[in-house]
């Protein structure tokens, strides 16, 4: 039978805030929305929510159907000890969750909570305002982040600035680690966001999966930067991978705004319009001036 | 068949196989487990080569024949056709152990009986009636498509079985042919007895698939005292009528003994591809064959046909045509009421209608000469024809019947009563209200069937808007849903903007 | 074909249509406890529309990655129950409708009893009244998704979910697959327009057999209804076959027809399921 555990039934037990309904975790307290709901934010897993443990603040992740190797990821993570992972504990089959006919327990992740917002926020906060400024330090800092990644024996997968926290200090961590790679984790069947990767990349699971991502992110950020009143689209970014190798618009003038503004870029945009590859020779070299530019 | 009376008791050898199965448990039936039933003994049955037990042989289910009276010459015979059953998967897989079970006589004289083991398989009754029962009309199909690929063996001659009845024909739950003693068939082989055989299983299959009550008439034993001929001159003339020419063929090859090989094989073929299809006709042949018993001359097919209400009309035919409501056409001809689609496709009921009202939502009422009822768009009655009056208020979804023509309930649209109390009439239900009289005097029940209140009003309107009309101790007024008087419904009204 | 995934820029549409005619009335068993088949519908259609928001739920509010519309039809109409038109998941989260807090109990096997609150939000009430106007209902889903197809042409084809208990009553069989086939020529770049014909049985005898997702006519009753919703039904694309393979135990090469026949309403919770298989395609 196909296991689907829905939002509601997964909300509806955290709503009761039993400590009945796990096996482990005694009683999970929501922190509430406005309106006296369960703050939560879902993902193609499953649902994210803001909870309090042992007055300890968390993040749930609840996932809808079996978490395949959730468990290796998180053992994985926690040995690397990286500071721009949260260290996730995997609780199998430990949130009872009502579901037709009786009641499934579902795989839960907890993570450590990260404070902060998502660069998604910060980008659209800071583009609405003009601040260039912000927008340029958040250039910085990812551009750093990126770095940080690439110089791992670890990617993310998944990467996009819903999975970006921007801590108070400015300092970036990333969310969501279900997709992530690694020479000795086995397999994901993710295969990142379409908005966000090569269209070519289909597939493809290797050292190179962030590849494009990272360039998409950096280069939006610099052109924001440079130039806050560019027009967003509904994904957050300027433009999608699609119109970049298609030479879209919207991408011809960011090209060219970054060429005469920020030479150092241009490789990046050159990267982002090849319809080639999803891998990205000499992207660190790329990167490392954004870390010191300033925009 | 009355099988031949053995030389060896049977209980002898049932009593035989338990001690050897449950003590000895040893040599070539160590597997075996002879499982008993709910009286405490094993399931058997005498045939004409032995007794037949079920068992388990390795926890798959099997027969066992116990074959005391065999002969050296025809032990090897038997052993000679094993090999085919293990290839063929049409045969009922199956191994010979010559002299596998020992016994002794009343004079304490040793004998050995040999034993041998086939696999089991859903014999051809219980496949057809479970499938018939669950609508598992699809294993049905299956099933004759199974005849038809396996026939191909006797037409060429890869197989002759010689003994090919409908005790030997089975099936897997899903619908694949076995075919089971083939090893015993030694006798002479008749590979045109064995198409027979198989055509017979094939039309029994389709008309079960068909009609259950046909297949219930054909096999319960109710026409034992007609001729084979009549009944399948009765299925001829059936399928003849419905037009389904795969039948009329088969039903034709079955009926003689004699055809050819290619013929049954043809018949069996046309089956498997013959839609299935309701066959009233031939259900009212056999059941009036059944009803009329052996003394007496059967009814021609003709006669009978003029009982049965065909499947379609030309409704330009009829005196009366309504128009199409739910696109159900109400019709009356020669003074009998019907329904039919747009087309002409009739609407059975079991019995004639004297009288039919239009369909709304499903529900019509109609009068029969027993009374009046409820009917829905299959024909069933969802109530039945004992009323003295009934009113489908179909709008309100709410039926008021009255049984002796004085007190009247009412009832849901699947035909049980919600009213609690009895009036002496309802009028027409709005908005969730009914007016209803009891004693000369008014009261309201809603469409649910509560009595919203008791039956104090000389008159009484039905709710319009919101607000109905009534009298009271001579005074009229207009009442709200909560049954409260209006002072003013024209200031009432002016100030809810509705006027 | 039938992959596009669904985005804010390329938002999903799925439409529902509820018979809401008299033999909505009839009772049913709903989760154990006996109710009338209209009332079970509208909680289950609430309950998908609200799983819809929870689905497109994100960091800074319910995102728009849908557009729903849902069509009653009884009496003599059919009449669109959120406005005349498409809404998105955001406005309807906005929507100021009912909404009950409901408590559910669950004993396990060691005795334990777990406990759950739902908050159940009304955006379509049950109603049971009239005749049954199927055909109405498609024309008007049509009228719809026509103009949704023309303003989303890189979307995933809209979906239409019609649950009903019996025949339509303003059209014949010929005439119902004529619209339907109208509606299911209609679709985006990545597809056409997909029907789901949804039949509810109050209660299902044992004579009746369950069909779901048939893969061939032969399995269905014989009956002009189930025949009439098979044929009005689209083919199912290969994301949904694969699914209903799985749970049919069957080998996933079968295309199987968008239709449930006798489903009690227990089961047309998994039938919605699989109906709205592609609020899987979020991202």
């Amino acid at each position: 039978m196909l296991k689907h555990i829905s939002g509601i039934s997964i909300i509806g037990t955290i709503n009761s805030e039993s400590s009945r309904n796990t096996k482990n975790l005694g009683r999970i307290r929501p922190v509430r929305t406005p309106e006296g709901q369960p703050k939560f934010c879902a993902g193609r897993k499953g649902l994210l929510l803001d909870v309090v443990i042992d007055n300890n603040h968390c993040a749930l992740k609840c996932y809808s159907e079996p978490a395949k190797r959730t468990a290796e990821v998180c053992e994985y993570v926690c040995n690397i000890g990286s500071d721009r992972l949260p260290r996730p504990t995997f609780y199998p089959q430990e949130l009872a969750v009502p579901v037709q006919g009786g009641v499934e327990w579902a795989d839960v992740s907890l993570y450590p909570w990260v404070e902060g917002r998502t660069l998604d926020f910060e980008i659209r906060r800071h583009a609405h305002n003009g601040n260039a400024e912000m927008l340029g330090r958040l250039a910085t800092e990812f551009a750093s982040l990126a770095l940080d990644i690439l110089n791992s024996p670890w990617r993310h997968g998944d990467l996009k600035p819903e999975n970006i926290i921007v801590g108070p200090d400015g300092r970036m961590a990333l969310v969501d680690l279900d997709a992530l790679w690694a020479e000795s984790l086995p397999v994901s069947e993710e295969v990142g966001t379409p908005e966000f990767v090569h269209p070519l990349r289909g597939a493809a699971y290797d050292s190179h999966i962030d590849d494009y991502s990272i360039a998409l992110i950096a280069t939006n950020l610099c052109a924001l930067a440079l130039h806050p009143d560019l027009p967003l689209a509904s994904n957050g970014l300027l433009f999608t991978p699609t119109e970049a190798i298609e030479g879209g618009e919207v991408f011809g003038r960011v090209a060219h705004l970054l060429a005469s503004k920020v030479p150092a870029m241009e490789p990046l945009c050159a990267a982002l319009a090849d319809p080639h590859s999803h891998c990205i020779a000499n992207l660190k070299d790329m990167l490392t001036p954004l870390c010191t530019a300033h925009i | 068949m009355t099988p031949k009376a053995l030389t060896t008791p049977i209980s002898d050898l049932i009593n035989a196989l338990l001690l050897h199965t449950t003590l000895w448990q040893q040599g070539e039936l160590a597997t075996i487990v002879v499982p008993d039933t709910d009286h405490g003994r094993p399931t058997f049955w005498h045939t004409s080569d032995g007794v037949v037990v079920e068992a388990l042989c390795g926890g798959r289910e099997v027969w066992l024949t116990l074959l005391p009276d065999l002969k050296v010459a025809e032990c090897n015979e038997i052993a000679s056709r094993i090999p085919l059953t293990r290839s063929l998967e049409v045969l009922s897989n199956a191994q010979l152990f010559p002299a596998a079970l020992s016994y002794n006589d009343s004079n304490g004289v040793l004998h050995t009986c040999a034993v041998m083991v086939q696999e089991r398989f859903v014999p051809l009754d219980c496949f057809v009636r479970h499938n018939i029962s669950a609508r598992h009309q699809q294993r049905l199909r299956n099933a004759l498509h199974s005849i038809a690929l396996n026939i191909t063996t006797f037409l060429d001659g890869t197989l002759t079985h010689g003994r090919l009845a409908r005790g030997v024909v089975g099936f897997t739950p899903e619908g694949s042919l076995r075919l089971a003693d083939y090893p015993l068939a030694h006798r002479a082989t008749n590979p045109r007895g064995d198409c027979c055989a198989l055509a017979r299983c094939a039309l029994l299959i389709f008309v079960a698939a068909c009609s259950k009550r046909a297949y219930n008439l054909l096999t319960g034993g109710a026409l034992a005292h007609v001729e084979r001929s009549k009944i399948y001159e009765y299925i001829v003339a059936a399928a003849q009528y419905y037009g389904a020419d795969g039948v009329v063929v088969a039903a034709s090859v079955c009926a003689q003994e004699d055809s050819d090989v290619e013929s049954y094989c043809m018949a069996i073929a046309g089956l498997s591809r013959e839609p299935f299809r309701p066959l009233p006709l031939l259900e009212n042949l056999l059941a009036q064959a059944a009803q009329l018993g052996a003394n007496h001359c059967l009814v021609p097919v003709e006669e009978v046909r003029r009982l049965v209400v065909p499947d379609r009309i030309d409704l330009k035919t009829c005196e009366f045509v309504g128009a199409p409501a739910d696109t159900y056409i109400r019709f009356c001809k020669s003074g009998l009421w019907g329904f039919a689609s747009h087309r002409g496709d009739i609407i059975h009921i079991d019995r004639p209608l004297t009288y039919a009202t239009d369909f709304y939502e499903g529900l019509a009422v109609v009068r029969t000469e027993s009374g009046f009822g409820v009917v829905n768009t299959l024909g069933e009655w969802v109530m039945a024809d004992r009323w003295a009056d009934i009113v489908w208020h179909g709008e309100e979804n709410v039926i008021a019947a009255t049984e002796d023509g004085t007190t009247w309930h009412l009832y849901n649209r699947m035909g049980h009563q919600i009213s609690y109390y009895a009036t002496q009439g309802f009028g027409t239900p709005s908005e969730g209200y009914i007016v209803a009289q009891h004693n000369g005097k008014f009261g309201y029940y809603t469409t649910d069937g509560v009595k919203r209140t008791d039956f104090i009003y000389e008159q009484a309107g039905s709710f319009h808007g919101g607000y109905a009309l009534v009298r009271y101790n001579g005074n009229t007024y207009h009442i709200d849903t909560t049954f409260h008087r209006i002072t003013s419904l024209q200031e009432l009204l002016l100030a809810e903007g509705k006027l | 074909m039938y992959s596009a995934h669904i985005t804010r820029q390329n938002k999903g549409a799925v439409v529902l249509l509820i018979d809401q005619s008299g033999s909505m009335a009839e009772e049913t068993t709903f989760n154990g406890s006996t109710t009338t088949k209209a009332t079970a519908v509208a909680d289950i259609a609430n309950s998908l529309i609200e799983e819809f928001i929870n689905r497109s739920n994100r960091e800074r509010g319910v995102a728009d990655y849908f557009d729903v519309a849902v069509i009653g039809y009884g009496g003599e109409q059919a009449k669109s129950l959120l406005g005349n038109r498409f809404r998105s998941i955001v406005e309807i989260d906005s929507m100021y409708v009912p909404t009950t807090q409901q408590h559910s109990f669950h004993t396990l096997a060691t005795g334990e009893k777990l406990d759950f609150l739902f908050q159940r939000r009304q955006w379509v009430e049950p109603v049971a009244k009239g005749r049954t106007p199927m055909k109405a209902a498609l024309q008007m889903a049509h009228r719809l998704a026509a103009a949704w197809c023309r303003k989303h042409p890189s979307s995933f084809p809209p979906i239409v979910i019609n649950i009903t208990d019996g025949e339509a009553t303003d059209a014949t069989a010929e005439e119902l697959l004529c619209v339907a086939d109208r509606l299911k020529s209609l679709g985006t770049d990545d597809g056409s327009l997909l029907l789901f014909n949804i039949h509810v049985n109050a209660k299902p005898s044992q004579e009746e057999t369950v069909v779901k997702w048939p893969a061939d006519v032969s399995t269905l009753p014989d009956s002009r209804n189930a025949h009439t919703l098979y044929t009005m039904a689209s083919p199912l694309p290969p994301l949904y076959n694969t699914h209903i393979a799985q749970i049919k135990g069957e080998e996933p090469s079968q295309v199987y027809r968008a239709v449930c026949y006798n489903s009690s309403c227990d089961d047309l919770v998994g039938a919605m399921l699989i109906g709205s298989l592609s609020i899987g395609q979020i991202i």
